[in-house]
């Protein structure tokens, strides 16, 4: 402020002087605070902090399953004595196959008797390293059974796909395997220092107006299906969709399974929790596609069995055993009709329940 | 009164400004990162 100048007649002009005119006290402390707010965000926002957050915290909306699952990894980290677990790793086909979540998990635990956790941790187009990343946060002593969902594109995904993934990452998650992964492509990864805001910025960043207005009026509702999977998809746009399955399927027969080394850290990485076992499942694959695809899916079927056979690993096919048809289908990939969901609920549960109760019994993997 | 009232004044254009810093900084950081949250298109 300039102290040549008279001052100023009113106590209203004085503070419209001092809020408008240019002054170093102010244009010093604007800089402080602008970076010591970021400076002290960095500080206090640790990976623990974060995993306090009410659940949904982390969450644009009722369809952001990128921040719900960063949230249920992180508090299933720090949580110990859990009971029974299903965790199921998986794509929106899965998240769409098995609309009532809680009542799947409750069907469980009445099938075993006692009290199932059920964990939907699927998000859309999920990767392997995504699971993997999910997965090195189960606390050391859950038991259960984790699935995990395999497709052509799954096991198909290659560096072009990592590359995504560490460019803009879709979850919040520390992942030893997806940075070796990344570092075995030529990428620079530093380690995790534990600051939440320096290891996550871009996820947590992106998210910024969303905390705001989740600390202001609460996190959003979850919803247990994502948006729109009422409405069917029309054929025009079913004919012009269908290149996207073919890419899906040229992913894994034309550049090989390049993420089945990813499968094998990420079963390594689940079977250091003595009390997991772990299973494979084929995701739900349109009638029509079995056509359009012709050999090329019962080779990869081929190759998935003896990936499962290698593992010593159940490979389950519940959308086979659940009969599903073209009608059930509301787009390439998710089912919609209640009718459905609950034959593939059956054949899921029907496969889960046998391993499952010998898990819950004490047998463990 | 008046040297109080320069003050207060001088108080909430530093508050203004590094409010308004905050949020450069996160937003150059967006945009340099290019972070986003991912919308799955699906079908």
């Amino acid at each position: 402020m300039n102290v040549s100048e008279p001052e100023p007649s009113s106590t209203l002009r004085a503070f419209w002087h001092g809020a408008s005119r240019p002054s170093l006290v102010a244009a010093v402390g604007a800089i402080l605070l602008g970076l010591g707010q970021i400076a002290v965000a960095a500080a206090i926002l640790t990976t623990e902090r974060v995993a306090r957050f009410p659940l949904g915290f982390l969450m644009e909306d009722a369809f952001d399953y990128y921040g719900y699952v960063t949230q249920q990894a992180l508090k299933m980290s720090s949580a110990n004595g859990a009971p029974p677990t299903v965790v199921l790793f998986g794509t929106s086909a899965s998240r769409c196959a098995l609309a009532d979540h809680d009542a799947f998990g409750r069907r469980l635990g009445e099938a075993v008797g006692r009290t199932v956790d059920f964990r939907l941790l699927a998000t859309g187009s999920q990767t392997l390293w995504e699971a993997s990343a999910v997965a090195e946060h189960l606390p050391a002593d859950l038991s259960g059974v984790v699935l995990v969902e395999i497709s052509p594109w799954r096991l198909g995904a290659g560096p072009e796909r990592l590359r995504e993934l560490i460019e803009q990452p879709r979850l919040g998650l520390d992942s030893r395997i997806l940075r070796d992964a990344a570092r075995a492509e030529g990428f620079e990864i530093p380690e995790p220092t534990g600051r939440y805001l320096i290891d996550h910025g871009p996820f947590l960043v992106s998210r910024r107006w969303t905390l705001l207005r989740n600390a202001l009026f609460g996190p959003p509702k979850y919803s247990e299906v994502p948006r729109n999977t009422h409405h069917v998809v029309d054929e025009q746009r079913m004919l012009e969709t269908v290149e996207v399955m073919e890419e899906r399927m040229a992913a894994f027969t034309e550049g090989g399974a390049q993420a089945a080394p990813v499968l094998r850290e990420l079963v390594a990485e689940l079977r250091r929790r003595p009390g997991l076992r772990v299973a494979l499942f084929q995701s739900v694959v349109h009638p029509r596609l079995l056509g359009i695809y012709g050999d090329r899916y019962p080779a990869y079927l081929e190759f998935s069995a003896a990936l499962a056979n290698e593992l010593d690993l159940p490979l389950w096919q519940p959308g086979t055993e659940a009969r599903l048809e073209t009608k059930d289908f509301r787009d390439w990939i998710h089912i919609y009709t209640r009718d459905a969901q609950d034959r593939y609920a059956d054949a899921l549960a029907n496969e889960l329940v046998p391993i499952l109760t010998t898990t819950t019994s004490g047998a463990g993997s | 009164m008046r040297r109080f009232a320069r003050w207060l004044g001088v108080a909430i254009q530093l508050l203004v400004l590094g409010q308004l810093l905050f949020v450069a900084v996160s937003q150059m950081y967006v945009v340099q990162t290019g972070a986003r949250i991912f919308r799955y298109a699906g079908f």
